[in-house]
């Protein structure tokens, strides 16, 4: 099945040397421009983000990203003749291709991350009837369509390699509310084919929740990096942030430390328990003032001088003691 | 599980519709092809747990169960597992999964 190449780093705009860091930030600020939940042309947008977030899955993963730079120069050659794990959507007799799925067919052939695993029995014997492998494959979701439940429409084809031909079949996946990531919807009879006459194996999508520039989920609990002031942290403050359904007013307490988690209950996504939800939770960054000016520079050397700043002093006196 | 084709105008079938689907140890067995013996095994072992019921007595099995118990199969078939390498391999399957989401979206 032929696959165009992708070029990740032109699709996030970085140098193929970029450090971790820069990648982050490049997929931050095209992100902000193209996601979903965040775009105002939608449907202009979707196609734009998909590509964003599939280089940003290959590329902030070092393994996936080393892979990718080792395809990149003879990455043609390599097709058809799959050499790792990540390629056993091919069983022996069938080849599964996907569309709707929020991957290319790129990312699928070579960086689909649980691949697409067979379960069910192995068929040796001819005179024997035997239920058709499962097989297992991703759906990328937003974190939008996680919160409100999602229809997906997805096509499905299948090239039989016995008999040359290919079986397009099309159908909707239906997202339930509150879908975390790694959670498995099943799509019955759409897995491989029977053996002598048995069923038909399952197909089952693994929700893959896509990055989204201001937020990151962990089961039904969504988490927020909020970058604060130093004075903020000391003095305490009140900040507006944004969740998935709403800014929220919420008050940073005095005295609060770098990385403290702030927790909002039932703000996250739903649970299968109708009417509960899982947590929203802050993340406080602390960050030093860039390029400061002579008045603000006044202060902090102000702030040195009658500072009462013990804890390397005392080090320091430990230290010195024999 | 059947597809819902409420969905108007188009005709493609939906699937994903949550179901309480719960199978009885017998049933859970036949359709995972392995005798109520094994399944009772593999219940004692922790590879599948029973979904809650107030019959302790009689254990009833979600779908989870029944794809678990053919990817067990499929493994014990494809590589020859002993209880106790399942046991390891299913470990070191769900420890895989755990890291590759820490890998994706970060420890918490």
């Amino acid at each position: 099945m032929t696959t165009d190449f992708k070029d990740y780093y032109a699709t996030l705009g970085v140098d193929r040397n970029a450090s971790a860091e820069e990648i982050k930030k490049a997929f931050r600020k095209l992100a902000r421009l193209y996601h979903p939940d965040l775009s105002k042309d939608k449907s202009s947008s979707d196609a734009k983000f998909k590509a964003i977030n599939e280089a940003n899955e290959v590329l902030r993963d070092p393994v996936k990203r080393k892979k990718y730079d080792q395809l990149g120069a003879n990455w043609d050659q390599t097709q058809g003749a799959p050499q790792n794990p990540y390629h056993s959507q091919e069983t022996p007799e069938q080849e599964f291709h996907f569309d709707g799925t929020g991957f290319s067919d790129f990312f699928e052939q070579y960086f689909s991350s649980g691949g697409f695993n067979q379960h069910g029995q192995t068929h040796t014997r001819a005179s024997q009837v035997y239920r058709g492998n499962d097989i297992e494959g991703d759906i990328l979701i937003t974190l939008d369509e996680a919160m409100t439940g999602a229809l997906r429409s997805v096509s499905l084809q299948t090239l039989n390699r016995q008999t040359g031909q290919t079986k397009t079949r099309n159908f909707k996946v239906r997202i339930p509310p509150g879908a975390t990531d790694g959670r498995r919807i099943r799509v019955p009879g759409h897995g491989e084919q029977g053996f002598g006459g048995g069923p038909s194996g399952d197909l089952f999508l693994r929700v893959r929740h896509a990055a989204h520039p201001d937020f990151t989920s962990l089961n039904t609990d969504i988490f927020h990096e909020l970058d604060i002031a130093p004075w903020e942290a000391v003095l305490g403050a009140t900040v507006t942030v944004p969740t998935l359904d709403g800014s929220i007013r919420m008050r940073v307490p005095p005295n609060s430390e770098n990385g403290q988690r702030l927790r909002v209950r039932g703000r996250g996504l739903p649970k299968e328990k109708k009417g509960s939800r899982g947590d929203f939770f802050v993340i406080l960054q602390v960050q030093l003032p860039q390029n400061l000016s002579s008045n603000e520079r006044a202060l902090w050397e102000q702030l040195r001088e009658g500072s009462s700043f013990p804890r390397r002093q005392k080090q320091n006196e430990r230290s010195t003691t024999p | 599980m059947k597809p819902d084709t409420s969905e108007k105008p188009s005709n493609f079938p939906v699937y994903g519709k949550e179901t309480d689907t719960a199978y009885t140890i017998d049933v859970i067995a036949e359709l995972a092809d392995i005798d109520s013996k094994t399944v009772l095994r593999y219940q004692e072992s922790g590879f599948i747990r029973p979904v809650h019921t107030s019959n302790k007595a009689a254990p009833l099995f979600d779908e989870e169960c029944l794809r678990k118990l053919r990817h067990i199969g499929h493994l014990r078939a494809t590589c020859g597992f002993n209880d106790t390498g399942l046991k390891l391999i299913l470990e070191l399957l769900h420890e895989v999964e755990i890291l590759r989401q820490e890998q994706r979206l970060g420890p918490r």
